[in-house]
């Protein structure tokens, strides 16, 4: 069967179910795809046929994503398998272990695929800052996909996988999935592991779903959820089922509009698709009312004081001793710490270590650190003010713009951090997101559209997003490659 | 030498990064601009001193686990990676003179 990459993990697993097609045969199909597009737009760190081929061979008899090819960021360990974070400081490095989510998606049958790339330990909102080459968005050669997750929603939009997993600190999943078109999902803090996530930030990080539509981003988040004892800050939460959530019915929902996320200056065709969008989920029932999220304008700040601080702190870690880089001949140890991380992180993970590094020491804690500490409470409670109003949703742009071009930010750092403005709150809060697509410019770029829900309620925003996705076909058009 | 560039020299010391001349030049510039930014938390915002600072999502507390003996990677794993090693040790430049 011819163009089986083209198809959602949904549609194959009816496939696989009925015996039409092999996992095998969905494996060729996906690499072949690969082959032809990845030269363009260069998603992958590390793809192995032979490999893919083997792990579909010897598949569990039974499992949810039985024969699915998913690809994997690289920030998140595979035993064996090079895990490098995009980063020079990491080359080399075979993790010795499985971060839950593979051992998760193992025993439920899927093909673990290959490794894409990333901003450097997911440093960026471009995938520009990898250390082996950018990824290019696969609507447009010349722009950006986004970023981190910058090869993972580029592969996704590509058919260059069924199915990807990436990581979200400050919208890196949500962002690059609306600049390329596909379904992005961050989990609410605490529901997916992190054990076997390289660590950014650890209080913001979480791992979640790169898909076609959201019932694969449904059927992935199932899979990947769950408490995990190896992780500290892990919830013990039950996981429901998902599909169940997947109707196309919004009578009666209620979807919060803030005010603060519709600003002057933001693109013009981004507010006209999301306004566009809230008109048709108001035509299928759902109560849209005015919200207000009134310290969203200190977030990107609050971000960066807090995220560079716990970067500074979880990259100590690389200094030339247990894995990855060292420097040729240190004179001494503190020669080898300074020269063997000096050389081996980019500009932008120097950037971030130095910021994070200043704001915690002595003198200037109290200004900036524990002051945004201060400030991020008062944004978790704008978003438990507006649950308590008896919202199910909040509806908003992912991103104030479509992609732009490469390097257009890439000297200015606060422009390229001000990328994220939409997404950043979601992670200081812990609560769960979607961006899916809601249209297209007029020269042809995806436009995407968030949904925010209340802690561990990510069910509701696939019950808001199945049914807008039901009525809409953005999601069902593909880039000419 | 500008005092942001003191501040960035002193402070990749203590990040243990050596940085060039053209890197400190260029990281004073670009934390100036956002640390400018980020001054907006200082200048515009009164925050109330009762406000409790928030690390985490959740309400967090000690993770225990029972003091029970459980598998551990092999030293030949945890080694595996290691830039320099001799025998089961990774290798350092040495610290302390003869």
């Amino acid at each position: 069967m011819d163009n089986l990459y083209s198809l959602t993990a949904g549609e194959l697993l009816g496939l696989l179910d009925k015996k039409t097609i092999k996992p095998e045969e969905i494996i060729e199909s996906v690499y072949s795809r690969a082959q032809s597009v990845d030269k363009k737009i260069k998603g992958y760190l590390n793809l192995d046929r032979e490999k893919a081929l083997s792990r579909a061979k010897s598949l569990p008899s039974s499992g949810k994503l039985k024969g699915i090819p998913v690809a994997v960021k690289d920030n998140i360990c595979v035993e064996g398998e090079l895990t490098t974070c995009a980063s020079k400081i990491l080359r080399g490095f075979k993790p010795p272990y499985n971060a839950t989510v593979i051992e998760k998606l193992k025993s439920e049958g899927a093909v673990i695929f290959g490794k894409t790339n990333m901003d450097e330990f997911a440093f960026g909102s471009s995938c520009e800052n990898s250390s082996y080459f950018p990824t290019l968005n696969p609507w447009d050669t010349a722009r950006i996909p986004g970023g981190s997750s910058g090869g993972s929603a580029a592969v996704v939009s590509a058919d260059e996988a069924v199915m990807a997993i990436g990581s979200d600190t400050g919208g890196s999943i949500r962002q690059p999935a609306s600049l390329c078109g596909v379904v992005g999902m961050k989990p609410t803090y605490g529901r997916v592991s992190r054990y076997g996530l390289i660590a950014f930030a650890s209080s913001l990080d979480q791992i979640g779903p790169l898909t076609k539509d959201i019932k694969d981003a449904a059927l992935l988040l199932g899979v990947i959820a769950g408490f995990d004892e190896k992780d500290s800050t892990s919830v013990n939460v039950p996981v429901p089922d998902y599909a169940s959530y997947l109707k196309n019915d919004v009578k009666g929902v209620k979807i919060g509009i803030p005010k603060e996320y519709f600003v002057e200056g933001m693109d013009k065709e981004v507010e006209a698709s999301v306004r566009e969008a809230i008109a048709l989920l108001k035509g299928k029932g759902a109560q849209i009312v005015d919200v207000s999220l009134p310290h969203t304008e200190y977030a990107v700040a609050v971000y960066y004081i807090l995220a560079t601080a716990e970067a500074s702190s979880n990259l100590a870690r690389f200094d030339g001793v247990q894995y990855g880089y060292r420097c040729e001949d240190p004179a001494n140890l503190l020669d080898m710490y300074e020269r063997t991380r000096g050389e081996g992180f980019g500009a932008e993970a120097k950037r971030r270590i130095i910021l994070g590094t200043y704001v915690l020491s002595s003198g200037y804690y109290d200004a900036y650190y524990l002051k945004a500490q201060k400030v991020r409470m008062l944004i978790k409670n704008d978003f438990e003010q507006v649950f308590k109003s008896g919202c199910d949703c909040i509806l908003t742009p992912t991103s104030p713009t479509p992609a732009f071009k490469v390097g257009e930010r890439s000297a200015d750092p606060l422009s390229m951090y001000l990328s994220d403005i939409f997404t950043i709150s979601v992670n200081l809060a812990g609560v769960p997101a979607l961006s899916m697509p809601c249209g297209f410019t007029k020269s042809g770029l995806p436009i995407g559209m968030q949904l925010i829900g209340n802690f561990f309620e990510e069910g509701k925003i696939f019950n808001a997003a199945y049914a807008y996705e039901s009525n809409t076909d953005w999601h069902k058009r593909s880039p000419k490659l | 030498m500008s005092e942001m560039e003191e501040k960035v020299r002193y402070v990749a010391r203590l990040a243990r990064i050596k940085l060039t001349d053209e890197e400190v030049g260029l990281f004073s510039r670009q934390l100036d601009g956002i640390l400018g930014y980020v001054d907006k938390l200082n200048k515009k915002l009164d925050i109330q001193k009762e406000t409790p600072p928030m690390s985490h999502p959740h309400e967090a507390s000690n993770s225990f686990r029972a003091d029970e003996v459980k598998p551990s990677l092999p030293p030949e794993k945890v080694l595996a990676n290691a830039p320099q090693k001799k025998g089961d040790f990774f290798k350092v430049p040495r610290i302390i003179e003869e």
